[in-house]
């Protein structure tokens, strides 16, 4: 091969080299378990919740939906643990009174780090999510998918 | 250990090429060199450590044997803006051997030189990986940074890779039987041994790995010592 041939071919590829496709994540993201309320009459109709609110098992509100009325949540479930617990409050006023009805929900779960790409490095993800419940506003929490990869899914569904 | 073995292999090669070489030649010579621009880089790049020798043996008129050993390490990370996306280091080890022509028609007398040449490499390295943030857009719009997996990830011992390399090289005669001179290179990935769950991100010998190429780009400079063993005619 004839020397400027070689290097013209060497100067081609180094500016290929440069437009290099991993220098922005654009295949994926961290993954939320997504909790949707649906009517209990018939499992299938949404169903939304007014004065809402999340709480720990302390009882302390950590996420405080106020008067808006909401029809799905998005949730992190710690990955530095496998099991989760959270209360759901709804708040019912009857007579003038604020009435607090509580309901417990344990998630045990996987969690993982799924390697994607070297833009978007690691994401979350979770596998084998399986719910236990109280049943006082809420009549059934069922996990739709419990392998929690997608943000696009709704992963569980709770009857209420 | 495993660069001893190599390179034992490598030195059985070049006695058999020597001998070979004995017979049917213009001018042969062995060349033994040492890679300047990793020690500078050492010194300059933070998180880099590399070390290479190589040599050439000329056995035919312009052509010439090639080999070399090299031990390279890197401790990087990925990063969007200021936020930490996880970091790794690798180390290891890389052996090349190969073929250089001489492409450049010297002028009589004139001793520098320019080559093209080829090689196969083989690379066994290790991969230690640090912290693992998860990349979600979400929290970092909330937070400001990347929620934290874990501050040490898994360390993944007897990677290896092999690729095949095109080097353009050239050298300039400084004085006596001393040369400067240097090389660019293009990888192209053969095989390779992943990580679980985790990709060969850096490659001793190979540099950057781009995700879903093979290509990869490195060079070498240094200072080289030529010993014409024999000429006849």
């Amino acid at each position: 091969m004839k020397l400027p041939t070689y290097i013209l071919a060497l100067a081609t590829l180094l500016i290929f080299s440069s437009c290099e496709k991993d220098d922005v994540c654009v295949e994926n993201d961290s993954v939320y378990v997504n909790l949707v309320f649906y009517s209990a009459e018939d499992g299938v109709t949404a169903k939304s919740v007014s004065g809402f609110s999340l709480l720990d098992l302390n009882g302390d509100i950590f996420q405080n939906y106020d008067n808006t009325t909401v029809t799905a949540i998005a949730l992190v479930l710690p990955t530095s643990q496998s099991s989760y617990d959270l209360i759901l409050q709804k708040r019912t006023e009857v007579d003038g009174l604020s009435i607090n009805t509580n309901d417990t929900l344990n998630f045990s779960y996987t969690p993982k780090a799924t390697y994607v790409s070297r833009a978007c490095g690691y994401i979350r993800t979770y596998t084998d999510l399986s719910n236990h419940s109280t049943s006082n506003w809420i009549s059934e929490v069922i996990v739709n998918i419990p392998e929690i990869n997608s943000n696009n899914d709704e992963h569980v569904a709770i009857l209420h | 250990m495993w660069l001893s073995y190599i390179s034992k292999k490598a030195v059985n090669w070049i006695m058999i090429l020597a001998s070979v070489s004995i017979y049917a030649q213009k001018e042969y010579g062995i060349r033994a060199g040492i890679d300047l621009s990793k020690l500078v880089r050492s010194e300059l790049q933070e998180g880099y450590t590399g070390f290479e020798i190589f040599g050439d043996l000329t056995f035919r008129d312009k052509t010439k044997i090639a080999v070399e050993i090299g031990s390279e390490s890197f401790d990087t990370k990925e990063s969007i803006d200021q936020s930490l996306l996880y970091s790794y280091k690798v180390s290891g080890e890389f052996l090349k051997l190969g073929l250089d022509w001489e492409i450049y028609q010297r002028k009589p007398g004139e001793k520098n030189q320019i080559t093209a040449g080829a090689r196969y490499v083989v690379s066994s390295f290790d991969t230690s990986q640090g912290t693992i943030n998860f990349y979600d857009t979400a929290w970092v719009e909330r937070y400001g940074e990347f929620p934290n997996y874990n501050v040490q990830g898994p360390t993944h011992n007897g990677l290896s890779a092999s690729y095949l390399e095109g080097v353009l090289g050239f050298k300039t005669h400084i004085t006596k039987q001393l040369y400067l001179g240097g090389s660019f290179r293009m990888g192209f990935l053969v095989s390779q041994k992943e990580p679980e769950n985790f990709d060969n991100l850096w490659i001793p010998g190979f540099n950057r790995v781009t995700d879903g190429a093979r290509f990869g780009f490195s060079y070498n400079y240094g200072l080289s010592y030529y010993l014409p063993v024999k000429k006849t005619r």
